[in-house]
């Protein structure tokens, strides 16, 4: 599987943050934040994936921070069949 | 019991392997010895089975016959050789993942999955190959080998479940059954001209799966006809306390409606996504397959999903986030212990911040509840199952439209993301083939639990066609 790619960013512009064009310095920083070690080789390839999404995951904050989605609960499990939607 | 060849035998069914065991027309130990035999026929060409069980499969084939000539029956699959995702805990025998980590761990216990189909009477014939911890959509695997399309062995079988997929369409077990959180059992189905369903999230126990992302794992049938996916699943589907996301919801007989034909049904496609982006021998194979339905007497109706575009991201964030959790002591003390694409996607889930995943999490209620409104409007959605045919072994670009190429991991889950997300059920058809004679499937959606009108719909239109009758020439 590659280790480069992109996300459809959802319907809306696009517009990514400035900082992921700056990935070589982002990922060693997120990592020492989670306390991964990695090396230079390393950040380099994962910096480059993760600057691939970042702009559609952003993107698509910016989407779910809307006032009409305010409700939306993270919770997607079915419990019971939908006896509502019949017909 | 009745004498066949081998390559007439291995073309039966499994439901038909099953109804004649029953009859005491056939052996179970002729048929699990036929397919030992094509498994070390084909798999150094597919590299389908990661452990082949051969002594093991012919013991219990043993006391299979020995039991139905007795007038006992086990159930459903009595003497019916079928093989499982090597991410499914087999009790004291190798269950690896497909990863070089797990690759002596002999599990306590039988995952759930696997006591039901032993309980129903399944012959085990193997552990099947995969994407190493079922992280990936090719099969391309570092440590036991990529697995091979049998329609075209320079071409990839899809993934994560890519061994089954292959094994599956080479006649090298009867069913299998396989794992998708993104669609890595309908990938393979389509890819390996099979059927596949993704269950409801919550209709099958996930105890004693290796997981990749807990939060849409799901274990489902693979087998070549609807009829036989069915049957597989009716054994294994239903509450298990053992796992506390799974459904206390009744399952049903899922072979009762499968005669049923689709006059009345109204089909749904979504305007702008379902029909996009594909490559031309795709659309046209899944549009003729719509009207094949609605020649049928199915209605088909478009209804728009206004937030469909965003799911490819909202899949990659969660998909990435929740195995980085799982393997976050692994990817600190063994790095160098995993192939080279999931130790990225592993690294790149730890960088991810919780707000992505949550507002990912969030999105799928917004996909769901749109979903849940079209399902006022219809029964039904069906799609593609991906956009393109199979690609060469260790391809990590496609080309679906005008020469552009596309990152393989954001393409392959176009259209299967869809259901991964909602939680909702979807069963992968085979359709057509394209110009190289690589399969092409489509997908069909359900209503949460509503797997039977799948099986009733794609039974339909395997009645009607002949696809699924193929064979490669292996």
């Amino acid at each position: 599987m590659s280790a480069a790619g992109s996300a459809n960013a959802g319907s809306g512009s696009g517009s990514g943050s400035p900082s992921v064009h700056s990935h070589g310095a982002l990922a060693p920083t997120l990592a020492a934040t989670a306390e991964l070690p990695l090396s230079a080789e390393r950040a380099a390839i994962s910096g480059a994936l993760l600057a691939a999404w970042l702009p559609a995951a952003n993107e698509l904050s910016r989407k779910m921070s809307a006032v009409e989605h305010t409700a939306l609960l993270p919770v997607t499990v079915f419990t019971h069949p939908a006896p509502d939607i019949e017909g | 019991m009745a004498t066949r060849t081998y390559p007439e035998l291995l073309d039966l069914s499994l439901s038909e392997v099953a109804r004649l065991i029953k009859r005491r027309e056939l052996s179970p130990v002729e048929v699990t010895e036929a397919t030992l035999a094509r498994i070390a026929s084909v798999n150094p060409k597919l590299s389908a089975f990661i452990t082949v069980f051969e002594e093991q499969a012919l013991q219990v084939a043993r006391a299979a016959e020995m039991l139905v000539m007795a007038g006992h029956d086990l159930g459903p699959l009595h003497g019916v050789p079928i093989a499982l995702k090597d991410n499914i805990a087999t009790k004291g025998q190798r269950t690896t993942a497909g990863s070089k980590i797990l690759a002596d761990w002999l599990p306590e216990h039988d995952a759930t999955v696997t006591s039901r189909l032993r309980r129903a009477g399944a012959v085990f014939v193997g552990k099947l190959n995969m994407h190493e911890f079922a992280w990936g959509g090719t099969s391309d695997n570092p440590h036991y080998g990529a697995v091979r399309n049998p329609w075209n062995t320079d071409r990839f079988p899809a993934g994560s479940s890519g061994g089954a997929g292959a094994a599956v369409a080479a006649r090298a077990c009867f069913g299998a059954i396989g794992t998708d959180t993104g669609g890595s059992i309908r990938l393979p189905s389509a890819i390996n001209g099979i059927v596949g369903l993704r269950p409801t999230y919550g209709r099958v126990s996930n105890h004693g799966i290796v997981p990749l992302a807990w939060s849409m794992d799901t274990a489902g049938p693979m087998a070549r006809t609807v009829e036989d996916c069915a049957l597989m699943f009716g054994s294994f589907a239903g509450a298990d306390p053992a796992d506390p996301a799974c459904a206390d919801v009744a399952t049903h007989d899922y072979l009762a409606r499968l005669g049923d034909g689709v006059k009345g049904l109204r089909i749904g496609i979504v305007p702008g996504y379902f029909f996009h982006h594909l490559q031309p021998p795709v659309h046209v194979a899944v549009e003729a397959a719509l009207k094949t339905l609605e020649a049928a007497g199915a209605e088909v109706v478009e209804v728009p999903i206004a937030n469909i575009h965003g799911n490819i991201s909202a899949q990659l964030t969660i998909e990435s986030a929740e195995p980085s959790t799982y393997h976050q002591r692994w990817l600190r003390e063994r790095p160098e212990d995993y192939g080279a694409d999931v130790r990225t996607l592993l690294e790149v889930g730890e960088m991810l911040l919780a707000t992505h995943y949550l507002q990912a999490q969030r999105y799928r209620s917004l996909l769901r509840n749109e979903l849940m409104q079209a399902f006022r409007k219809v029964d039904l959605f069906l799609c593609p199952t991906l956009p393109f045919t199979a690609t060469p072994v260790g391809a990590t670009k496609v080309v679906i439209v005008d020469g552009i190429e596309e990152d393989m991991l954001s393409a392959i889950m176009q259209y299967t993301g869809v259901p991964s997300l909602t939680g909702l059920p979807a069963l992968a058809v085979p359709c057509g083939f394209d110009g190289d004679g690589l399969p092409i499937g489509m997908q069909l959606i359900g209503r949460p639990f509503d797997e039977a009108t799948l099986f009733r719909v794609g039974a339909a239109y395997q009645a009607l066609t002949g696809f699924h009758t193929q064979a490669p020439a292996l």
